[in-house]
């Protein structure tokens, strides 16, 4: 029986890292091998490599910082609403093309934003060039992965039972035991997975690093291998560039995983959550919240509201008519439904083998492969979708048309950038299900098909509504390889704006941005109440 | 009557195959093939002789153009390769896949002298930095000005590793301060806002106010002038020159129709299909015949015109980039 429940997600996790690893194999093999201490010896890649590092570590650490904050805020303040407030922008921020958020970011606290419009007004001393450098950087991708954060928070602390709130205000507990002996436990049963999630992100990315970093100085380990993949065309280079940052990457996965992680906060019937907090009425908590909102507000919801006035032009009325518009939206919506599926359908497979890998009862002694599965499984975001692409033709290359494989290539890479955020979605809930239900579950004789529909469906439902939205929006931004590989027959939305911005046609770009923002939301709203049910958003 | 139309529908698909027509494949960028680029109009232009079928596969950049045909190798479906610029000719030369064009060189318009065998050019423009003459009255009218400027005048520019304008800045203060390009850097760096990755990041930084200069063409102002009427954004002219890129078109070695791919690269630089570049592609067409819009004519034409030439640029590149990372990486 074990075997049955560990081989479909061991086998997905495999396939997940043999993509991931075969990309950049297959292009040190067409080099002829790389030479790796040569390649990254000197001082530039020393210096880019610690900059990276930096960045992605502090990005990580504020938005860990801001999403807590904001996650515990809105718990303690807000009912449904406001969780459903965080829903959106988590899903906001990963379908939003980066030049397009940087440009809102840098409308709100750029030399010419509203910021320095208001100071000046006042005749304060103005943000000027200050933004470009690391704040712009940290600025930005706080932005992008502070709302994640905050979702995936909220969602650990909306699981914790009633009982215990109850419990904690009987005790007469004050802000910081809540924290302590109530948040604590089932936050940090997320934090790492979060946390390592959103490190890869940061230490991935390249234009917006270049754009708001304010030049060279500031500029990540992915610009080195695009500049050896692409201008150079130094694929030995590329490849020992890649496994560079592959097992850094590797490694802080790694690292994360080896933090304790506990199952037991479990999910109260009717949870009535912040409502009952005994630490709402306290003066220090209104204060932090206070505070929470306002940063929030400046770093995440001002530019999101220049991003959606900048959209909101005379071209989205032509934009319907438009043909290639159209077809755009259709491939973008295929694509963001089938992956979705994909994506899901390998996450719960992956979570299934990794819950019988923890438990302490049966394979404890191989709870250490668990710490491989999740690697496997996010490692793809350490590739860069430049040598993932180069990867994919020279493997495929006299194989089959490549052109022709373009969709399932870019469906591919879809699955594989979703695939961590969905197993992280849902490895809390299946982990914690399979604590509590395994026993009766053996007893009973429920197994296979049936346990998955009666048992872990109704237990996981809203959380593998979480994890088909999020996969849905990503793909639904994605722009990673369909460059390489895109032709006229095969656009999806981002591509297409790029296409109209790379020459002049900025106002149509702003207005197609505008469109993707609202088809990632109709997308995740609609698909998480699908496959969630009704109270999916709560 | 429903079976009739089917059959008639699928027959209709089936033509361009039956009629068994050779196909032309061209790579290219994506915006040179996307139907409000060129592609659409020449293809459309060039068929109406050919008795062929025109394909263009327009790809992230005519590097990733080129970088597909490396790959491919002998395999590959492509016939003609537009858009590499020069700096990148010498690489594309140095692999054998690509073959002479046999075009005459000597009867087009372009600003320097070009005999290339293999590549044939079929636009060109010039860099230059762009304003906003509602922001910036008195513009640096030179290189020297702009460098003594105050540091309050910020510039956005791109990575030359990743941009073709960035490569072009690079080769354009080589080309006026030669082994001096260094220290000029060093002088520039403080008016850098930020460097970016693609042209338009850099352009919208510039258009949304944060910067006073963007570093692009100078046929820029044209595009906002035929398209959107608006006057007020202009190319500063430099006195010591400003630098040229010219985008070349290029047979491939392996192509399984080398004349027609010959026929193409002779039609393109002809009159009927250089009149559509100016307002498709916002570069100078290449024949003197071919039409320009007036907005042409009201841009800055600059008294000299830099350049290196393709063995130049490629023996230097990777030095010269190296060295502008460690000035700016100071």
């Amino acid at each position: 029986m074990n075997a049955a429940r560990l081989a479909p997600g061991i086998a997905a996790a495999a396939l997940a890292a043999a993509l991931a690893g075969g990309a950049i194999w297959a292009v040190a093999l067409e080099a002829g091998g790389i030479d790796l201490p040569a390649m990254l010896d000197g001082p530039y890649i020393r210096g880019v490599t610690l900059f990276t590092l930096k960045q992605a570590a502090l990005s990580t650490l504020l938005s860990l910082l801001l999403g807590l904050g904001a996650a515990r805020a809105v718990h303690r303040r807000t009912g449904p609403r406001g969780a459903r407030g965080l829903h959106l922008l988590a899903s906001l921020a990963l379908v939003m093309p980066t030049t397009v958020a940087a440009v809102g970011i840098v409308s709100v606290w750029g030399r010419a934003g509203w910021v320095a419009d208001a100071t000046s007004a006042l005749g304060l001393p103005g943000p000027g060039a200050a933004l470009y450098g690391l704040p712009g950087v940290l600025l930005a991708h706080v932005f992008f992965n502070a709302p994640l954060m905050a979702r995936i928070f909220h969602a650990a602390l909306a699981g914790i039972p009633d009982g215990r709130w109850r419990l904690a205000a009987q005790l007469g507990m004050g802000g910081r035991e809540v924290w302590r002996f109530v948040e604590w436990p089932a936050i940090r049963r997320v934090a790492p997975g979060a946390c390592g999630l959103v490190f890869l992100l940061c230490f991935t990315s390249f234009a917006l690093v270049l754009m708001l970093g304010g030049g060279p100085k500031a500029s990540t380990l992915e610009v080195a291998i695009y500049e050896a993949a692409r201008l150079d065309f130094d694929l030995g280079k590329a490849a020992a560039l890649s496994l560079l940052q592959l097992g850094l990457c590797g490694l802080v996965l790694l690292v994360l995983a080896r933090f304790p992680t506990e199952w037991a906060a479990g999910r109260g019937a009717a949870s009535l959550g912040g409502r009952i907090r005994p630490d709402r009425v306290e003066r220090g908590g209104r204060f932090a919240d206070a505070v929470v909102a306002l940063v929030a507000v400046g770093i995440v919801a001002a530019p999101l509201a220049a991003i959606i006035l900048d959209g909101l032009r005379t071209e989205l009325l032509t934009l319907p008519g438009d043909p290639v518009f159209r077809a755009a939206l259709m491939t973008s919506a295929a694509i963001a439904i089938t992956s979705a599926a994909i994506t899901c359908a390998l996450a719960w497979a992956i979570c299934e083998a990794r819950r019988t890998l923890v438990l302490p009862t049966r394979l404890g002694r191989y709870a250490g492969l668990a710490g491989l599965v999740d690697l496997a499984s996010a490692i793809y975001l350490a590739v860069p979708a430049i040598v993932f692409g180069l990867g994919a033709f020279l493997a495929l290359r006299g194989v089959a048309d490549t052109f022709a494989l373009a969709p399932f290539l870019v469906l591919s890479a879809n699955v594989l950038l979703s695939l961590p955020f969905a197993v992280r979605a849902l490895q809390g809930r299946l982990a914690e299900s399979g604590a509590r239900h395994d026993r009766l579950c053996a007893s009973l004789g429920i197994t296979g098909w049936a346990r998955l529909r009666l048992i872990e469906f109704p237990v996981a439902r809203r959380e593998l509504g979480f994890a088909a939205a999020l996969s849905a929006a990503l793909s639904v931004g994605d722009l990673g390889v369909i460059a390489l590989f895109g032709s006229d027959s095969f656009r999806t939305l981002p591509w297409l704006l790029y296409q109209r911005a790379g020459r002049y046609q900025s106002d149509e770009a702003a207005a197609i941005a505008l469109v993707l923002l609202t088809l990632s939301l109709v997308f995740f709203i609609g698909i998480e109440r699908l496959v969630g049910g009704r109270h999916a958003d709560r | 009557m429903k079976m009739a139309s089917l059959v008639a529908l699928t027959l209709g698909l089936c033509v361009p195959a039956l009629a068994d027509q050779p196909v032309l494949t061209i790579y290219t960028y994506d915006s040179f093939a996307s139907e409000w680029g060129p592609g659409p109009v020449i293809e459309k232009g060039f068929e109406e002789t050919c008795g062929c079928d025109v394909q263009f596969v327009g790809l992230d950049s005519s590097i990733g153009a080129f970088n597909r045909i490396r790959l491919e190798g002998a395999a590959t479906k492509a016939d003609v390769l537009l858009g590499l610029d020069v700096n990148l000719a010498g690489d594309a030369r140095d692999t054998g896949l690509f073959a002479p064009h046999d075009v005459d060189l000597g009867e087009l318009a372009v600003p320097v002298a070009w005999s290339d065998p293999l590549f044939a050019p079929f636009d060109w423009g010039h860099f230059a930095f762009v304003y906003d003459t509602r922001r910036m009255t008195a513009p640096p009218t030179s290189f020297e000005a702009l460098l003594a400027a105050p540091d309050d005048l910020k510039i956005v520019i791109q990575d030359p590793r990743s941009a073709t304008p960035g490569l072009g800045l690079l080769m354009w203060i080589r080309a006026v301060y030669g082994d001096e390009a260094p220290q000029v850097w060093r002088r520039l760096k403080p008016k850098i806002l930020t460097v970016t990755k693609g042209w338009w990041d850099s352009y919208s930084l510039f258009l949304e106010g944060e910067a006073d200069m963007v570093l692009s063409y100078t046929t820029s102002p044209a595009y906002h002038a035929v398209v959107e009427g608006e006057t007020f954004i202009k190319a500063a002219p430099f006195a010591e020159g400003h630098y040229l890129q010219m985008e070349l078109a290029a047979v491939t070695a392996f192509s399984a129709h080398p004349e027609l791919a010959r026929q193409f690269i002779d039609y393109l630089t002809g009159e009927a299909a250089q009149s559509v570049i100016p307002i498709t592609n916002w570069m100078f067409p290449v024949n003197r015949d071919a039409e320009l819009p007036d907005a042409f004519g009201i841009l800055v034409k600059p008294e000299r015109t830099l350049a290196f030439s393709a063995d130049e640029a490629q023996a230097n590149r990777k030095a010269w980039i190296a060295e502008w990372l460690a000035v700016m990486g100071e």
